[in-house]
């Protein structure tokens, strides 16, 4: 139950996020993008290569853009999800969202395996009357992907039609929730996602079998799982409008898609930090780090270590072999997810190359604000 | 009338506000200050009626806890709107600013209690030091009239402005006012809703000479800008005239309690006035001068003395630019040497300096050589007394605040929100 008043937890909202500003004001890269606003992304990363494997950045974490120590962090069990220890001063948001810290369990249990993830077949199907329905001058991200994941996500988990419509709200609202853990979001929408959330779980216990290991997984599949569905096509449809063979490439081989899905994992990660608690005193690239600490990885920079090979600032779908990644790799939560995630961004993104060839721009891209883990394109207008 | 006047506790923000109060106590009006009990005792020496609200802010803590972190970041930000940052640097100041500054000095505390003060006395007017936004809020909640006292050219406002503007422009998912934010779960507790008119006042009173104020299309009172330096005594030596050419050198009183870093040291002072022909007031406190090496023998130390008696005695004053110190002097018609880098003080600098009526030296130039130099160029160049005297009438041909009350009586009426059971 939410006891926080607006006063209370706006005010520890904006004092955040001051200190946000505050410490992006040095030259701490970690701080500039968690501050999230017009930043340079392609320097402050390099910027972050250069300073070394682990630095510590000036809200107290630790920070890795380097691949091989990004892996060994993403896979160490020591380190997991969560809130820091010492959160007990945070805003109520913040314990909300830690729902992300699903427990080592979930890995396997607790859903049979057509839960975890849908059928190619039916999320082309899907997108496909998706585009029949909207014209042919339409909002990529709002009319088409969004609804469509949440339909998929929705028949995934057996939601009754009459709880549709609450579903749909309460999946849109709650989107910005990867975010909101490490940017508190303006008052309002800090509201809309504790609401949204609270709302999807109430709605979720009451499907047959609801325990309480499923409902948690089964909220993270319909948080995370259509957040990076989302975002995984956007970001892929945003490169690849600059890269028309590509496109062509992709209407004529439907193989193609798999290719495309691992490249902008890659270059756009839709999850581009991965934030973790260290629960034990542990050493980390030669340096002690104490238990309750956070420590982060930037999946972004890691998947463009200069040390990896050259080049790898490019987005190119063509790469030969493909270039490795640490996207959505490394957690439970993300285990629950990435099936679900690569079937659907791949199936869609077949179905919209086949069908929209011409596909071209038709306004501004407008992100998310506060969005330093997504940094998700939330309107991509298009003209098919 | 009932006037409910209200400052942040920070006195050279409130000894703004004071000839205001007296001109409406004498016209007649009731006149109550409101502010944090840690102002109490400098509203009551000033001969006001004090109504203390709330728990005392704690803006001070937090600059010393963050320290030069935060004091540079609010240096760096642009108060002149000149160097075009941009707005993601005019979105940083609004979010820093408000996390740290306004909602700080109007702390919640402070804000129900002036509510529950305005609720309970019901005045016609509320008068509000231009950051204490508490008084726009508890004027909303009651319906009284309100009006921001400016001691200050407007740029807040100015920038102000410029933002919403600029914000205007974006679609509106990504609108990020933190200041509209926090007014607005403020506003809430008293059932009241935002809008500009609880940043801008319903109309400012202005205590800038013509030449220094920003018109921002707001309806304005000018008011003659009256010194008010605090409890005063004439010392003894200031009843001879001097036998040199008399140089004060001020830092001001604010940076003695707040931890708001200095531009230029005491040393830095001392060394551009050592054997100069010259008779030198140096105001410093025991902690001011602690910071010194070295005390020239021409110069002559007191704690405090009031600047309205001393700056008519002098040929030059330097000091860091605060805004008392600056209408002080100019009201005095004295040339200045402004050491300015910080807030609304780089602003007047140059002003003053575009007027020719001082002289601007910003932090990175600054060196003794350059203030002696500087010096020198006061007391050598007649300009700077002509164009000094000029501000000075200007000033001086302004209302005064006795001449603008039955302005502000009438302002009240037309926008005060009639009563439940009056007429």
């Amino acid at each position: 139950m939410l006891t926080q008043t607006d006063s209370e937890l706006g005010r520890s909202l904006m004092t955040e996020r001051g200190m946000q500003w505050l410490y992006a004001h040095g030259s701490d890269p970690h701080s500039v993008l968690l501050r999230a606003e017009d930043e340079n992304r392609g320097a402050l990363l390099e910027r972050l290569h250069e300073l070394g494997p682990l630095q510590r950045s000036r809200n107290g974490a630790w920070v890795t853009g380097d691949f091989l120590l990004g892996h060994e962090i993403l896979h160490d069990r020591r380190i997991t999800p969560g809130t820091p220890d010492d959160a007990a001063d945070g805003h109520e948001l913040r314990r909300r969202v830690a729902l992300l810290g699903l427990p080592e369990e979930a890995r396997e249990r607790p859903w049979t395996g057509s839960e975890r993830c849908p059928d190619g077949g039916a999320v082309e199907h899907a997108c496909a009357d998706g585009l029949e329905r909207i014209g042919d001058e339409f909002d990529l991200v709002t009319d088409l992907l969004r609804p469509v994941m949440i339909a998929i996500v929705g028949d995934l988990h057996r939601v009754p039609e009459a709880d549709r419509a609450a579903f749909s709200r309460f999946c849109t609202a709650a989107a910005p929730v990867l975010d909101a853990r490490l940017a508190p979001p303006r008052l309002a929408r800090a509201r809309a996602v504790i609401d949204a959330v609270d709302g999807l779980e109430s709605l979720l216990r009451k499907l047959p079998g609801a325990d309480d290991d499923h409902i948690a997984a089964t909220t993270v599949s319909c948080l995370v799982g259509v957040e990076v569905a989302v975002d995984l096509v956007a970001n892929a449809v945003q490169a690849l409008l600059d890269h028309p063979v590509a496109w062509r490439t992709l209407g004529e081989d439907p193989a193609f898609a798999g290719r495309v899905v691992e490249e902008t994992l890659r270059h756009d990660p839709p999850i581009r930090l991965e934030s973790r608690i260290a629960r034990t005193d542990l050493e980390l690239a030669g340096q002690p780090i104490d238990a309750g600490t956070e420590v982060v990885v930037n999946v972004e920079a890691a998947n463009r270590d200069p040390r990896r090979g050259a080049d790898l600032d490019r987005f190119d779908p063509f790469r030969t072999p493909p270039a490795a990644h640490l996207s959505l790799t490394g957690a439970p939560y993300l285990d629950a997810v990435a099936p679900l995630a690569r079937t659907s961004a791949a199936a869609m993104l077949r179905v919209l190359a086949i069908r929209c060839p011409r596909i071209r721009r038709r306004g501004p891209v407008v992100r998310r604000l506060r969005a330093p883990v997504t940094h998700a394109i939330t309107r991509l207008p298009v003209t098919a | 009338m009932r006037v409910l006047m209200t400052s942040l506790a920070v006195e050279a923000h409130f000894n703004n506000t004071v000839p205001l109060a007296w001109a409406l106590r004498a016209a007649g009006h009731e006149v109550h200050v409101a502010s944090h009990p840690a102002l109490t005792e400098i509203i009551t020496r000033a001969g006001l009626v004090a109504a203390p609200v709330g728990t005392d802010h704690t803006h001070h803590e937090l600059v010393r806890e963050l320290g030069a972190e935060l004091t540079g970041f609010y240096r760096d930000i642009d108060f002149t709107g000149e160097r075009g940052g941009g707005y993601t640097e005019l979105k940083g100041a609004n979010t820093l600013l408000t996390a740290t500054f306004y909602a700080q000095a109007n702390n919640d505390s402070m804000v129900d209690e002036l509510v529950d003060y305005a609720r309970f006395w019901e005045p016609d007017l509320v008068v509000w030091e231009p950051f204490t936004f508490a008084g726009a809020v508890a004027a909303r909640a009651t319906g009284a009239a309100h009006a921001r006292l400016l001691w200050g050219p407007d740029l807040f406002l100015q920038t102000r402005q410029t933002f919403r503007r600029q914000t205007d422009l974006l679609p509106e998912e990504l609108h990020d006012d933190a200041l509209e934010e926090w007014l607005s779960w403020t506003l809430d507790r008293f059932g009241c809703a935002f809008d500009e008119e609880v940043v801008t006042g319903q109309w400012n009173i202005d205590q800038m000479p013509r030449s220094v104020r920003l018109d921002l299309g707001r309806p304005s009172v000018p008011v003659r800008y009256v010194p008010y330096n605090g409890p005063s005594v004439i010392p003894q030596w200031l009843r001879t005239p001097a036998d040199r050419p008399r140089i004060c050198l001020t830092l001001g009183i604010t940076s003695r309690d707040l931890p708001y870093p200095n531009m230029v040291s005491v040393d830095q002072l001392f060394e551009s006035v050592a054997g100069l022909d010259a008779e030198i007031v140096a105001t410093f406190d025991a902690g001011q001068l602690a910071e010194s090496t070295r005390l020239p023998d021409n110069v002559r130390v007191t704690d405090f003395v009031p600047l309205q008696a001393l700056l008519p005695t002098c040929s030059a004053v330097v000091h860091h630019g605060g805004v008392g110190t600056w209408s002080t002097a100019a009201v005095s018609g004295v040339p200045q040497l402004v050491v300015a880098g910080m807030w609304d003080n780089v602003y007047r600098a140059r002003r003053l300096a575009d007027l020719g009526a001082g002289i601007f030296l910003p932090p990175h130039e600054l060196t003794a050589a350059a203030l002696r130099d500087g010096l020198e160029q006061l007391l050598t160049k007649p300009s700077f007394r002509e164009e000094s005297h000029r501000l000075q009438a200007e000033i001086l041909a302004e209302p005064s605040p006795g001449a603008v009350v039955p302005v502000i009586e009438e302002m009240t009426g037309r926008h005060r929100r009639p009563r439940p059971g009056s007429r």
